[in-house]
């Protein structure tokens, strides 16, 4: 080889750009030019340098900044615009709605306790207000709510669920208003979510089993359960309960909310009726209104709850 | 670098892919959490390659809402972590794009201001760090990314071929050449930083194969 190498070559030979016979003929090279070689330790030493340099960290503005920006997008109402905007996120990828059989919860308790305390968890707070306020005034609403969603029922007219009211012992079909024959109509010309919005006049209602959902037989299990429904008698479900099931779903009311048990631990199976699938989540016992504890996710498409 | 276990994921914390899952699913604070788990690495990225704290701070909050908005398109064919290495990288270029087509905004002087460090002292390490700034802001963007996520972050050639959406050769090139590069600019460092050994705690190196001839797969 003729003459000394340059950088750039040296470089590219270093990164095993260069191979075969070239490869060999700038080794020999190498090994007897002191120069090429000095030249061949310095390119060496330039990565080892850019390695050493620190690495910045965040300035605690742009963290603030960013904390801000996420809580802003966390926080955006769930209308028209939210899920307009990412219609692919309607759209579950496929893995999603497998069953996570097998996998391991020992860390389980990651919910509200790994980042509890920093400013994410603040900031997501006071999204749950709304839906807190919305099972409050369910509460507060009695008869009136009751007559609602006791139309909604195949089974339990207006009158019987008014009657129950009075007696403090809410009784209907243990499903949401919306999920009801009565909204059907109402269903075809407005799009399930805002169809499903918890509005004054609804709210969540909760049957109580003592089926335990397994993760391999979750969709078998809830889709018998769905079938079941009209015999299904449920209660309003009481504000920790619905401060819950309304996290999970975004404000929207379930078709079925159910106290059952997941893997032999106390849990809540909530199914929401989406698009045409049944969105089936299973929330652990720590679900409240500022922590999800969602156990498991599976999708039903195409659902069954739809009447 | 793997799907299930990021840098500072525990042993027994969920996975990137779940709390991606759980996000999709509608918990709403999974990705709050996900986003956390990365940032000073995604930073440490942005930072890099706009070379601009601002630019920096615009272009991750970019990638982080699109990240956001866009999960229920992950499919799994890459980790977790490369798939948000490749949302920041690409917000990082969209932006060097539009900059470089308006007329100059932030002269030299005012953008090494915007990178002077908050570390209270000025040690040797952080100059040295100012004039790598420096020197790094010579490379174009593309070339410059790809040193980036190998030399400085410790990516795999592979990884950085993913994150970055070209082919391994390519990366090895765009490292080779900005190497070549970077010589001159840095050859007066090299005495200031002596032999120190690369430091195990101011880095957040990946395990990964290193581009050098033991490494080479090519």
């Amino acid at each position: 080889m003729k003459g000394h190498l340059d950088a750039d070559v040296l470089a590219e030979y270093r990164a095993w750009l260069i191979t075969g016979r070239r490869r060999r003929a700038i080794a020999a090279h190498l090994s007897g030019c002191a120069e090429c070689a000095a030249l061949d330790a310095r390119l060496a030493q330039v990565s080892a340098l850019l390695a050493a340099t620190p690495a910045p960290s965040m300035p605690d503005a742009v963290t603030r900044r960013l904390d801000d920006a996420l809580a802003a997008e966390v926080h955006r109402p769930i209308s028209a615009e939210r899920h307009s905007v990412p219609a692919k996120r309607r759209g579950f990828p496929s893995w999603a709605g497998r069953s996570w059989a097998g996998r391991s919860w020992a860390g389980r308790s990651w919910a509200g306790r790994s980042w509890a305390g920093r400013s994410w968890a603040g900031a997501f707070r006071v999204r749950v207000l709304a839906p807190v306020a919305a099972a409050a005034a369910v509460l507060a609403g009695g008869g009136y709510v009751l007559s609602q969603v006791g139309g909604t029922s195949a089974l339990s007219g207006p009158d019987t669920a008014a009657g129950n009211a009075g007696s403090g012992q809410a009784v209907s079909s243990g499903f949401g208003a919306s999920a009801g024959p009565a909204s059907s109509a109402a269903k075809s010309r407005m799009s399930p979510e805002r169809n499903n919005q918890a509005v004054p006049g609804s709210g969540v209602y909760v049957v109580t089993s003592d089926l335990n959902y397994t993760a391999a037989t979750l969709r078998t299990q809830v889709a018998a359960q769905l079938r079941a429904r009209p015999s299904l008698h449920g209660t309003l479900a009481p504000a920790a309960v619905s401060a819950c099931v309304l996290r999970i779903t975004r404000n929207a009311i379930p078709v079925l909310t159910e106290k059952a048990r997941y893997q032999d631990t106390p849990a809540t199976i909530i199914v929401l009726s989406r698009d045409g699938s049944d969105q089936v989540w299973v929330a652990g016992p720590h679900c409240t209104a500022t922590n999800s504890d969602i156990l498991d996710h599976v999708v039903l498409s195409p659902g069954i709850s739809a009447p | 670098m793997s799907a299930s276990t990021g840098p500072t994921a525990d042993p027994g914390s969920v996975s990137d892919a779940q709390l991606l899952r759980l996000h999709v699913a509608g918990d709403t604070e999974a990705f709050g959490e996900l986003f956390r788990r990365h940032r000073d690495r995604l930073w440490a990225v942005a930072l890099r390659t706009v070379c601009d704290q601002e630019e920096a701070a615009d272009a991750l909050q970019d990638a982080m809402l699109s990240a956001f908005r866009r999960a229920g398109d992950f499919r799994g064919e890459s980790a977790v972590t490369t798939w948000l290495h490749r949302i920041v990288v690409n917000a990082c270029l969209d932006r060097l794009r539009r900059r470089a087509a308006r007329p100059a905004m932030t002269g030299e002087d005012e953008a090494l201001a915007a990178l002077a460090p908050e570390a209270p002292d000025g040690t040797e390490l952080t100059a040295a760090r100012l004039d790598v700034d420096a020197a790094l802001r010579m490379l174009p963007p593309p070339q410059r990314a790809a040193l980036v996520l190998v030399d400085m972050l410790g990516y795999s050639v592979s990884d950085a071929a993913d994150i970055l959406g070209i082919s391994p050769g390519t990366v090895k090139s765009r490292c080779a050449r900005s190497r070549a590069r970077l010589l001159p600019l840095v050859q007066h460092l090299r005495g200031g930083l002596g032999g120190a050994p690369p430091s195990k705690t101011t880095r957040n190196q990946a395990p990964g194969e290193r581009v050098s001839p033991q490494g080479g797969d090519a």
